[in-house]
């Protein structure tokens, strides 16, 4: 805690600052190089390695080590950012000749944008959403659509997910306001059964069949998902694809932050713990809760948009409730209310239950029990939700310290 | 009332219900600019029904609400709030999960962060206690230190009325001098109070003007002095 608090001006002189930029570099390095080893690897590897750091991040947060290294971040924030970016575009260049690794790198990111967006609900505004499969359903579905049966681009369709979820988020949305806790989640499971119903029964958008050929991103003919040669080596069909999905990922991560630090984090937090507190500290509650439900709904949307056009097919079986539930199961076991956790969250699940494949008869088996010691041993997840400290993050002293002011006080 | 602008809070002829089940009849109420009113009354007498439909958090059947001589009935919770009405209640818990530093800046939520600087200054320097637990999460606070936190972010954004619903509610006899300390000196910067009390001798001893609700009625109001001598304060069984 001590960390956190001190403020950028006096953490040391230029000699215990250079090692911390390289100290910056050298973690993002490190998780960047663990993300990659856990997608290459042959199960046995990468599932050895997963239990590792699942072990690892529960040591370093029982051991407070985890503020040090958040202290760190916020510290360095640009470097930080700027070097994630950078190892996180080597990722789809070292898979770029393995067609199924790129193939669970790119769900993981998908997975990971739906999570961002049930994190403003469940994370931050604690209102478990039982339907985020269903937001999902309608950007694929949006996507399928305007791409199948208008014949459009799929960028069109990318903006209809976006505009379409937005309505929906804000239509789910308004039950919300009347109810709470149990009754809320209730209201959204039944939502979300329906919507797998409804998309069955619609003749229009394929029924139980779903729809096929649902085209590919492309930027001016150039589709983004396919296979490419270059210097004689072929490269997955995934390669464009992934660099677009994990730009589009720090997009809506960085959006995520934001509103997380901001007055409507702040306020959604505050509905969390105490909705009459809240509202009589000037809060409108109706309207944050609105807002959650919205940005949750389009966040979910691109994500199944990007996941439509992947697949180029899209069909009822893909947004079910199960989905639903592996989605709430990543939220959960990343941290609720960090979007860092949550990206770690569905980054590892994703990785899980892909190589588990492998044997698919204890598939089901392995990752319960996972979830179940994670619960046991850290209901807050693996990287839990920090305590606010707005100045630290913004690199400025919003309020004067006893020490500063008792220091004004004599020389005034 | 012949002059409107004089009260910070006028209630006439206010009803609401719980369901089927009347609580308040035909309350009439006025909150004097820069003074502390107080409202006594026994458990289950409707104080704070009252306070929560001040704040439209129960609905009103009917009456009529002004503050500052503009009509409030149409307004949202969240409205009120922003026109300048502020509330410590125990119904209107601190935020546990936050620190003291965001309860307070909470309290701020609707001024520039230049302004919010300078107000916390003068929070600190009214309320030291908190000084001191500045990044500490309010969870941790004792019960005092809790009711301490409620008033300083209430008053945070300089309310045109400040409520407070029985700010001595389980506190130790030492810490209920020390809140009613912080009444006399917020009354001293001419803040208009709702003080909403059973402890009829405290009360009395910071209010200038008062009211007591018996069975969701005001059966007696005056000036402080006038309410001390009644009967309701002389008689223990109130």
């Amino acid at each position: 805690m001590t960390d956190l608090n001190r403020s950028p001006d006096s953490s040391g002189s230029q000699v215990v600052r250079m090692p911390e930029k390289i100290l910056t570099i050298a973690c993002n390095l490190l998780v960047f190089t663990l993300a990659f080893l856990m997608l290459r690897l042959p199960y046995k590897f990468s599932l050895t390695l997963v239990a590792l750091v699942i072990v690892a991040l529960l040591y370093i947060e029982r051991s407070g080590a985890i503020n040090a290294v958040f202290s760190l971040y916020i510290r360095n924030k640009k470097l930080a950012a700027l070097s994630a970016i950078i190892f996180m575009l080597a990722i789809p260049v070292l898979l770029a000749r393995f067609r199924y690794q790129s193939h669970i790198a790119v769900m993981s990111v998908i997975y990971a944008m739906v999570c961002l967006g049930v994190n403003f609900q469940m994370g931050s505004a604690n209102m478990v959403n039982f339907a985020p499969a269903a937001f999902m359903g309608i950007g694929a579905y949006s996507m399928g659509v305007v791409t199948v049966k208008l014949g459009v681009s799929p960028w069109f369709g990318l903006l209809a997910s976006i505009i379409l979820c937005a309505a929906a988020g804000l239509l789910i949305g308004l039950p919300t306001l009347r109810t709470k806790g149990y009754y809320l989640s209730l209201v959204t499971m039944a939502l979300q059964l329906a919507f797998t119903q409804l998309i069955k029964n619609i003749p229009y958008i394929g029924g139980p069949n779903g729809l096929s050929g649902v085209k590919a991103l492309n930027i001016g003919g150039f589709s983004l998902y396919k296979s490419y040669t270059f210097f004689g080596a072929k490269l997955a069909p995934h390669f464009f694809y992934l660099i677009f999905c994990l730009l589009t990922l720090t997009v809506l991560y960085y959006v995520a932050v934001r509103v997380s630090i901001s007055r409507y984090g702040l306020a959604l937090n505050n509905i969390a713990q105490d909705e009459i507190a809240a509202n009589c500290l000037g809060v409108n509650v109706s309207r944050y809760k609105l807002f959650a439900f919205l940005i949750g709904a389009v966040f979910c949307g691109i994500g199944g948009a990007l996941y439509a056009s992947l697949t180029s097919f899209v069909g009822p079986n893909d947004f079910t409730f199960a989905r639903s539930l592996i989605f709430i199961c990543m939220v959960i076991l990343g941290g609720m209310d960090n979007p860092a956790g949550v990206l770690v969250g569905a980054f590892l699940l994703t990785v899980i239950t892909e190589k588990l494949r492998d044997f698919s008869d204890y598939a089901q088996l392995i990752y319960a029990l996972l979830l179940v010691i994670i619960l046991v041993v850290r209901p807050s997840g693996l990287i839990p939700k920090r305590v606010r400290n707005y100045c630290a993050l913004f690199g400025r002293e919003l309020l004067p310290s006893p020490q500063q002011q008792d220091a004004e006080n004599k020389s005034s | 009332m012949s002059d409107a602008v004089a009260n910070v809070l006028e209630v006439s002829e206010l009803d609401t219900s719980y369901g089927r089940i009347p609580m308040l009849r035909g309350v009439s109420l006025n909150v004097p600019k820069g003074q502390v009113c107080c409202v006594l009354g026994a458990n289950g007498a409707g104080k704070t029904t009252l306070v929560k439909a001040v704040l439209n958090m129960v609905k009103a059947d009917k009456g009529t609400m002004r503050l500052e001589g503009k009509s409030m009935d149409s307004w949202p919770t969240h409205k009120r709030v922003e026109s300048g009405i502020a509330i410590s209640a125990a119904a209107v818990g601190t935020f546990h999960k936050m620190t003291v530093e965001d309860n307070l800046k909470m309290g701020a939520y609707y001024i520039d962060e230049s302004l919010l600087r300078e107000r916390l200054v003068e929070i600190y320097q009214s309320f030291p206690v908190l000084r001191e637990r500045l990044k500490q999460r309010a969870g941790t606070l004792s019960g005092g230190e809790r009711t301490m936190l409620a008033i300083a972010r209430a008053v945070v954004n300089k309310p045109k009325l400040l409520i407070l619903d029985e700010p001595s509610l389980g506190l130790a006899p030492i810490m209920v001098e020390e809140v009613f300390e912080i009444i006399r000196r917020l009354r001293a910067t001419q803040m208009s109070i709702l003080l909403v009390e059973q402890n009829a001798v405290k009360a009395l001893s910071v209010a200038s003007s008062g009211y007591v609700i018996q069975k969701g009625a005001i059966v007696f109001s005056g000036t402080a002095d006038a309410l001390g001598k009644s009967e309701f304060v002389e008689n223990p069984v109130m």
